[in-house]
């Protein structure tokens, strides 16, 4: 077989930095919604009220437990069947992988809650402090701590679980490595640059979570 | 806290309809093309738009394909014809790429206007959609590897990996293939890879579809397959269901094409084989 030869790549870079600019996009508007839905989910699955923790805990378990590609097709295909109204591929890309990712948001907002020690919060109620006032100024700050490096690393997750979008024709960087195999004929080489420039994205926030987590631990010194 | 939740809920809602209103291809199912009192028809709607959609699938050059100078622009003989059907509407026309199996049900969402894909005629096909007249009859053929000796003949085809696109009357072919191991995949160029690499032993596919994988790809020969092509009807153009006025929009740029010798031009430009 002929080595490898990177240069067909070359006209093709606009192409593939256009990819890079949507994976990111997706990444940023995905866990941007995904915290938000988490973040309300995980308050309505500690609500005193019923329906509230039913509605959030059939969310999170439904999500959780089917594919993300087949929420896509849902949000893509599905619903403008059932309803007429069309769904444009970046709202629907956002839309699946924000729901998709704050089912996991929400466990992972709840894990970091439930972390905390009792005993913040019975040295809370024993100051006088109630329920909310507890919540705020003693176990979030606390749980922040053990939430956010497992955000950042949700986010590293829903990076590379963008490139399932692909499948609905979003230019993202998965795609463009269709594309460009497509005209070139030659899939190696794409291949191995997109999964170098996926990894490049996963490594440097990787890094940027174990600063964070180092910033975070010398809280625990003080 | 409840207030809190209701905020939060409120505020997702907001966002998601905002973004949601930035989409102008919000569309009724039920009246794509039928003037109704007041109502708008297809034709029209497009003509408001500015704009007309078409639905395609890139892996099947020469009728459509990726332009390798930029990775990006679909262009292909359908692409001509449906940039004829803008140029005849006055609008521009967007090129939307998706999966074959995907464009039926697009027209039927209205996701798309109309469908430039090297679509044959079936009569299956044309209970969910209405077609143009036939463009283009050619027939099918089969790809293999270049130096596979063993495939010359339809009985060859015994106990043999056969693949063919989703969704495709090259697929329908191909699962009618006595003792053949058949299986789909959603882009032909995935699939000629594979035969090149031997992990298929042949593809069925539109004859000139073929003929430019063997010349652009290398690798690969084609074997004539007679038994293929019983009851082909050719291609044509699809629009959703009772969409009248856009396909007789189509119908006359194809006849305005043929009458001023555009249509035999872009047959040539292209490499298909003459309709006389």
């Amino acid at each position: 077989m002929d080595g490898l030869k990177f240069e067909i790549l070359k006209p093709y870079i606009p192409l593939i930095l256009e990819g890079v600019k949507n994976t990111l996009l997706l990444g940023i508007l995905g866990v941007s919604l995904g915290v938000l839905l988490g973040f309300v989910a995980a308050l309505m699955k500690r609500s005193k009220i019923t329906v509230f923790r039913v509605i959030a805990s059939v969310y999170i378990e439904l999500t959780r437990g089917t594919p993300l590609m087949i929420q896509l097709f849902l949000i893509f295909y599905g619903i403008p069947q059932l309803t007429g109204v069309n769904i444009p591929k970046l709202l629907a890309a956002v839309a699946a992988l924000g729901f998709n990712s704050g089912a996991y948001v929400a466990e992972i907002i709840r894990a970091g809650i439930e972390a905390v020690d009792k005993g913040q919060t019975e040295a809370a109620y024993s100051l006088g402090m109630n329920n909310s006032m507890t919540m705020r100024y003693i176990v979030i700050q606390q749980a922040i701590k053990n939430i956010l490096p497992a955000l950042v690393n949700e986010f590293i997750t829903l990076i590379k679980e963008s490139s399932v979008v692909s499948v609905i024709g979003l230019t993202e960087l998965t795609r463009t490595s269709d594309m460009i195999r497509s005209v070139t004929y030659r899939p190696f080489e794409i291949l191995l640059v997109v999964a170098l420039i996926y990894f490049t994205m996963t490594f440097v926030l990787s890094k940027f979570m174990k600063r964070v987590e180092r910033r975070l631990k010398r809280s625990d010194n003080c | 806290m409840v207030k809190k939740i209701i905020t939060f809920a409120l505020t997702i809602l907001l966002v998601v309809s905002m973004v949601g209103c930035g989409s102008k291809s919000s569309g009724d199912l039920k009246d794509s093309g039928k003037k109704e009192q007041g109502q708008l028809s297809s034709v029209d709607k497009i003509k408001q738009k500015g704009k007309i959609v078409v639905g395609t699938e890139a892996t099947f050059p020469p009728f459509e394909g990726i332009s390798p100078k930029d990775g990006k622009t679909v262009v292909g003989f359908d692409m001509d014809v449906a940039a004829a059907v803008a140029k005849k509407l006055g609008v521009e026309l967007e090129i939307v790429d998706m999966s074959f199996e995907g464009l039926i049900p697009s027209l039927e969402t209205e996701k798309i206007d109309f469908a430039a894909a090297g679509i044959n005629v079936t009569e299956k096909r044309a209970e969910s959609v209405d077609f143009s007249q036939i463009y283009y009859k050619g027939g099918q053929v089969l790809v293999v590897k270049e130096n596979n000796g063993n495939i010359k003949k339809y009985d060859d085809l015994k106990g043999k990996k056969i693949g063919a696109q989703l969704g495709t009357t090259s697929a329908e072919v191909g699962e009618k293939i006595e003792g053949a191991n058949f299986e789909t995949l959603n882009k032909v160029d995935q699939l000629m890879l594979s035969a090149k690499n031997g992990i298929i032993d042949g593809v069925v596919v539109d004859d000139v579809v073929g003929v430019e994988y063997v010349n652009k790809m290398g690798g690969l020969k084609i074997v004539k397959i007679p038994e293929f092509n019983e009851g082909d009807e050719g291609m044509g153009v699809a629009v959703a269901k009772g969409n009248k006025e856009l396909l007789k929009v189509i119908n006359d740029t194809l006849n305005e094409l043929k009458a001023n010798g555009e249509f035999d031009k872009l047959t040539d430009k292209w490499g298909l084989l003459s309709q006389k």
